[in-house]
């Protein structure tokens, strides 16, 4: 199995295991775990789309490892205006963007910032609800990436997860 | 005053699940950007695609009437369950 579809398996059952009262310990850790089956997921396929003439596992281990995740959060807040981003406009091909690929942008955005009060904010008490839905919320969004695979909106969408602030304008 | 209320009566008859109650907090969020957080008290659990369509309704609905561009990020809760929310 792989590490996002994991990550995604391991974020409900930390939610939906416990059987009377999930502890706020394993709540928070199932958020994140939602967050990252995402994250790995579209780090995952950009990796793959970008080093794809060998089978070079350890080279795209060390391309993941370049991703940011502000960054990443940064393209998919311009991918959710429905528009493509105007410095990447030619590389649309006149497309215009799926509506799955907007909402895994926003999901994204949500996700990652549901992971950081998960982590951060220990004043509010989590929900197992919460949880859930968030898990969710990954679920549905690693099942939209599967809708749009290899289109010239998706690919430029992964593509440019990595590279955006290297893009002049 | 009248106009206000007609709106946002035309407002909460367009969305797609009654909410109980509302919750809002504003401040800066992990990318030290202001944003708004919106919190659904639901009556009941709703699935997901009604959801989305309830914070994307509400994203919209916030944006534009405050004529911003910040991130609204809107989570839900049940209202069974919000005893440790507030």
């Amino acid at each position: 199995m792989s590490l996002h579809a994991d990550l995604l398996k391991q974020a409900h059952h930390l939610a939906t295991n416990e059987r009377r009262r999930s502890s706020q310990a394993s709540l928070r850790r199932a958020v994140s775990s939602a967050y990252y089956a995402l994250f790995y997921r579209l780090v995952d396929e950009a990796t793959r789309m970008m080093i794809s003439r060998c089978n070079c596992d350890a080279l795209r281990e060390h391309f993941s490892r370049a991703f940011r995740h502000s960054d990443m959060k940064d393209v998919c807040k311009s991918f959710t205006s429905k528009q493509a981003p105007k410095k990447l406009i030619r590389a649309f091909e006149g497309l215009s963007l799926q509506p799955q690929l907007v909402a895994i942008a926003r999901a994204f955005v949500d996700l990652q910032e549901a992971r950081h009060q998960a982590d951060c904010n220990t004043y509010r008490p989590i929900k197992r609800q919460e949880a859930i839905h968030l898990g969710e919320l990954a679920s549905k969004a690693l099942n939209d990436r599967g809708t749009i695979h290899k289109t010239p909106q998706a690919d430029a969408f992964l593509a440019v997860l990595l590279v955006v602030n290297r893009i002049q304008g | 005053m009248q106009t206000a209320n007609t709106e946002i009566k035309a407002a909460l008859a367009e969305l797609p699940t009654p909410v109980a109650d509302w919750l809002v907090e504003t401040g800066t969020d992990s990318s030290d950007e202001f944003a708004d957080w919106i919190w659904a008290i639901l009556e009941n659990e709703v699935d997901l695609n009604t959801r989305i369509r309830l914070r994307d309704f509400v994203s919209d609905f916030i944006r534009k009437e405050a004529d911003t561009d910040v991130w609204v990020y809107v989570n839900f809760r049940i209202a069974s369950d919000t005893d440790q929310l507030e």
